[in-house]
């Protein structure tokens, strides 16, 4: 999974520590995410998308694999 | 007013903080054989601990948490699981050396058995819960088995 979180997040000139308050979880997480070494549940994910007014899709680019 | 808030590094300190002088409250209640002390210690530990966690304003544990403490149960249970049982075979071999670590073995056996019990039953509930909301009568039946289970630990334990 791709993952362009910060790519929106520092458009919209938000911290990860902003963003983590947020959407309620710990900046760890955000980070973990902005790698793409996290897969969020649908609803951190919307919440995301939302804050940072975009939609999930375009959040997080999932690879064809089958 | 604004209610003060504790921040999560705060809160940490805090808890390390609490569980050193609670240590050294129930260590030495122990040694002057105060029992009642350590209790009353670790109860007043507790409701410190539950006071001090409401006033966290930080975010403590969140999803990945959630998902790293369940991977990491599961593997811990594992690894219980067969180190335990490796362990008693091994301690049922040397109970003819001395018949003292016999005790070790089934020990060993009943512990793992027991974690096991609580897993499956833990698993259970919170796997049927998502699609049944009889939750406290899922839990008054996990308990209920859990205490049968447990009863006839000590049944076949005082033979």
């Amino acid at each position: 999974m791709e993952s362009r979180v910060r790519e929106f997040r520092e458009k919209s000139g938000m911290t990860q520590e902003e963003l983590a308050r947020a959407v309620g979880v710990r900046r760890e997480t955000i980070v973990f995410l902005e790698q793409g070494k996290y897969n969020p549940s649908l609803r951190l994910a919307w919440s995301i998308a939302r804050i940072l007014d975009t939609n999930m899709e375009k959040l997080f680019v999932f690879q064809k694999k089958y | 007013m604004e209610k003060k808030t504790l921040s999560s590094k705060q809160f940490r300190t805090a808890k390390v903080v609490t569980a050193v002088i609670l240590a050294l409250a129930v260590s030495q209640a122990v040694v002057f054989k105060e029992y009642l002390v350590a209790a009353a210690a670790v109860a007043l530990a507790f409701v410190a601990m539950v006071f001090l966690k409401g006033r966290v304003g930080d975010v403590l544990a969140d999803e990945r948490d959630y998902e790293v403490g369940g991977r990491s149960a599961l593997l811990a249970m594992q690894i219980f699981g067969q180190a335990g049982v490796l362990g008693m075979f091994l301690f049922l071999a040397l109970a003819e050396r001395n018949p003292a670590w016999e005790a070790v073995a089934y020990t060993l056996a009943y512990a793992v058995m027991l974690l096991m019990i609580l897993y499956v039953l833990i698993f259970r509930f919170y796997n049927r819960v998502k699609f049944f909301e009889k939750k406290v009568l899922y839990l008054i039946f996990i308990l209920m088995l859990f205490s049968a289970a447990f009863l006839a630990c000590l049944k076949i334990w005082s033979l």
